[in-house]
């Protein structure tokens, strides 16, 4: 729509990473929603890790986008290898952003949401305890704004962006264009 | 077009003083009832008022202490000497003893940088504690022993001054009822000429010629006007006024009624800093005086003197500030225009001109202003009360002729080691490091203004932790009306805490950056506008000692991301390893 892809195919295919900390997924699928455009971009550009490929760990790449948060333990340690690997790391999405709606329980103790949840809730069956496998990540006690955890090159808000906004962004940087976003395309909600 | 102006309530901080003795702090139900109905105001609007201010929000207690939170009180060692305090009682400060007999907490600068450390007790101030008078102070609070019956030397504010000139000469020599004369003598205009001849200019910081001010407040066609002596003294580091108030307040009142005659204001008040009440006594007996000595004039020419009493704000040293805290309200800054000398106590012409001001009208119209003109520089004309406080040897008073150089007066004071840094005129002021060409820099409105407070810090300091202080009572004091103080001098105050707890990069400076120039470019008022200068002069004249500080990674977290995860440890019982984060990681180059 407004913006235009490569007009020549780059030497090199780009490389792109995708990661979910606390998110919700449904930046992703506005993602996703730049529809048949996919099919184009898949020419442009090859995907590491992803919730979209089977890459477990990520790899050197040109760009990071990354939706959701920080809440435990595993996403700060999954941001800073993505922060390590990618050129570029964009912050998408409100989550990312600002920490989102999570961060609301940012108003309440964590151990009390945990035992809330875990142990005093009336539908819990007798005895239920708050998880304690160490294969689980542990909450922090606040869910932070991926900036706070790394340095970010760029923002994508909404929650989530429109399709329009990813699609523009990446053709911006594709074509090696300071990455613009008219106003109509702009919202936090 | 005539606009609705915000409902006033004069006399309501000296009320609210009245009900925290009776009521105790934070004022609740009952106490609120009795104001709301003697001020006509809803009682929530009376609690938001109080909340303003620092002294009314001090939990009840038989004892209130406040540790100074000042820079040169912390060289001084006061944060051992609060901790010993509050292990005694096993409290923190902020906290009350489990009785509720005694609260410790923290306070701003208050006036007594020359005697550091301090505290106040119960409003009444505790100069040049050591740890032997803390002790002391233990044992008579365990005691019980009422603090107005605790000896009188540990109350015992020195006023040391040691470089005197024309003026103090003047002050001392000329004994309040030869100033009284001058009360019967003198027509407004030859006040004011006598004043414009002078090329007074303000003591408050500003330097704004004091009969321009005068001038444009007697030209208004309003009849009813205030004149209000500003002794809120509140930049840190200053106490020069202390020592007018303390030794000379019947010059100073004679200086107010003089102004007051000059501008045709009927009315004069005193608006004296919370800290310094244990001058009250003094002060009233000096407004006694003075207003026996206006008896032989004719009614209509006497001016009513009127003495108000601030609660902890340095804001409130702002102008409007203050006329809204007179006015009953919280001491925010007023959007102005309209300018106070159109428009301000209760919307009346009213000149607020700041206590060495008025104590120099009171020399000016007594010796003449050639006497005046003949010191000082062509464009800062007469004398200048100096506090120097800090690293020196005499830590106190000192009268030089303005554009005396800054090391003429650092050396006066004795520095104890090699300055290295030096606070201009307050942490509103300029940071200055202490190489010759800046300590050849005169002292004046028109090369390096000063009004009159200068810190000196040697090489034992860091700059950086000095900043940081600086910062941390800049976010206190904010008004919080205006968005690029409010917030940013709490951006300010959190960098400084992220560089002290080790965690600073290249880019959190890079990220203060814009909100510097937003509160330079964007504030409401004076405060905002230099609440910034620390960080500017730190940046602009320490900026290895800056950088030394700050880690060579991209950017680390603010917060310990460890310590982020001891509430899920406590709760799982877990110590794993993935129970756990580093707060480092491996430099870029380092990889
Ligand atoms: C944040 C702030 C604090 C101030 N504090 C004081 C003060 O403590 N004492 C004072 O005389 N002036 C203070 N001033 C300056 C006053 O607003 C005002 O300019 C001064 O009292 C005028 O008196 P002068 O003309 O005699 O100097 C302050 C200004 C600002 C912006
Ligand atoms: S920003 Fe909205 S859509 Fe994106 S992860 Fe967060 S909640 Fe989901
Ligand atoms: S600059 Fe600061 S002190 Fe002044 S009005 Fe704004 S918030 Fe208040």
């Amino acid at each position: 729509m407004t913006a235009t892809a490569p007009t020549t195919t780059p030497p090199r295919k780009i490389r792109i990473a995708t990661a979910s900390l606390a998110g919700c997924f449904g930046c992703h699928m506005s993602f996703a929603d730049i529809d048949t455009r996919l099919l184009a971009l898949s020419e442009w550009v090859t995907f590491d890790r992803s919730p979209l490929t089977d890459w477990k760990t990520v790899g050197e790449c040109d760009i990071a986008l990354i939706e959701g948060g920080v809440c435990n333990a595993e996403n700060v340690e999954v941001l800073r290898a993505f922060r390590r690997a990618a050129r570029i790391l964009v912050a998408v999405g409100a989550c990312a952003i600002n920490g989102g709606l999570p961060a609301q329980r940012n108003h309440h103790r964590v151990e009390a949401l945990l035992t809330h949840v875990f142990e005093t809730d009336r539908h819990l069956a007798p005895g239920s305890r708050v998880p304690n496998d160490p294969e689980l990540p542990l909450l922090l006690e606040h869910v932070h704004p991926i900036h706070e955890i790394v340095r970010v090159d760029y923002y994508l808000p909404g929650c989530p962006p429109t399709a329009e906004v990813i699609w523009t962004f990446l053709m911006d940087l594709l074509a090696g264009r300071e990455p613009h976003f008219p106003y109509p395309m702009l919202r936090y909600d | 077009m005539a606009t609705e102006r915000q409902r006033t309530a004069p006399g309501l901080l000296a009320a609210l003083h009245q009900a925290r003795l009776r009521w105790g702090n934070p004022l609740e139900e009952p106490a609120l009832a009795e104001l709301s109905a003697a001020f006509a105001l809803p009682p929530g609007e009376i609690a938001a008022t109080a909340s303003f201010y620092h002294f009314f929000q001090t939990p009840p207690a038989r004892y209130q202490i406040h540790f100074i939170d000042h820079v040169v009180d912390h060289h001084a060692g006061i944060e051992a000497l609060c901790n010993r305090l509050c292990a005694a009682f096993a409290i923190q400060p902020g906290e009350r003893t489990a009785d509720a007999h005694l609260f410790v907490g923290w306070t701003a600068c208050a006036g007594l940088s020359d005697q550091a450390p301090a505290a106040i007790v119960n409003g009444r101030p505790l100069p040049a504690l050591t740890p032997e008078r803390i002790d002391a102070i233990i044992d008579a609070i365990r005691a019980q022993i009422p603090v107005a019956e605790w000896p009188a030397e540990w109350f015992a504010v020195a006023n040391p001054v040691y470089r005197r000139g024309p003026l103090l000469t003047w002050l001392h020599a000329t004994p309040a009822a030869a100033v009284l004369e001058q009360l019967s003598a003198r027509e407004p205009e030859a006040i004011l000429q006598a004043v414009a001849d002078a090329g007074l200019r303000g003591r408050g910081g500003a330097g704004f010629p004091t009969a321009t001010k005068w001038r444009f407040c007697r030209e208004t066609a309003d009849p009813t006007r205030y004149l209000i002596c500003n002794a809120d003294e509140g930049e840190p580091g200053t106490f020069k006024d202390r020592l007018l108030l303390t030794h000379y307040p019947d010059h100073l009142f004679a200086g107010m009624t003089l102004a007051a005659r000059a501008i045709g204001a009927q009315t004069a008040m005193l608006y004296l800093r919370y800290e310094y009440q244990y001058l009250l006594p003094k002060l009233e007996a000096a407004r006694e005086r003075i207003l026996a000595a206006q008896s032989q004039l004719p009614p209509s020419e006497r001016i009513t003197l009127e003495i108000a009493l601030g609660a902890g704000a340095y804001v409130c040293g702002e102008e409007s500030a203050l006329i809204e805290s007179l006015e009953g309200k919280p001491g925010r800054p007023r959007v102005r225009p309209p300018f106070p000398v159109t428009s301000g106590y209760l919307g009346q012409p009213t000149v607020v001109n700041n206590v060495e001001t008025l104590v120099a009208v009171a020399a000016i119209v007594g010796n003449g202003p050639q006497w005046w003109r003949s010191m000082g520089t062509p464009d800062s004309s007469g004398p200048k009360l100096f506090c120097v406080s800090g690293d020196v040897a005499r830590p106190g008073l000192y009268e030089f002729p303005y554009g005396v150089a800054l090391g003429d007066l650092i050396t006066a004071a004795r520095p104890l080691g090699t300055p290295y840094a030096i606070q201009v005129s307050g942490p509103s002021g300029t940071l200055l490091p202490a190489t010759p060409e800046q300590l050849a820099r005169p002292l004046a409105f028109e090369a390096l203004p000063c009004n009159g407070t200068v810190m000196v810090f040697d090489e034992r300091r860091d700059p950086v932790a000095i900043v940081r202080h600086f910062a941390r009572f800049f976010a206190h004091e904010s008004c919080g009306f205006c968005t690029p103080c409010r917030v940013g001098t709490q951006l300010i105050a959190k960098t400084f805490a992220k560089i002290a707890a080790g965690y600073a990069t290249r880019f959190d400076l890079e990220r203060l950056a814009p909100a510097l120039e937003a509160m330079r470019l964007a504030s409401n008022c004076g405060f905002g506008l230099s609440a910034g200068n620390p960080v500017r002069d730190l940046i602009a004249y320490f900026r290895p000692r800056l950088d030394a500080h700050l880690q060579p990674h991209d950017f680390l977290p603010a917060f310990s991301l460890d310590a982020e995860l001891a509430a899920t440890r406590r709760l799982t019982g877990r110590d794993d390893t993935h129970a756990h984060l580093a707060q480092f990681e491996q430099p870029e180059a380092a990889r």
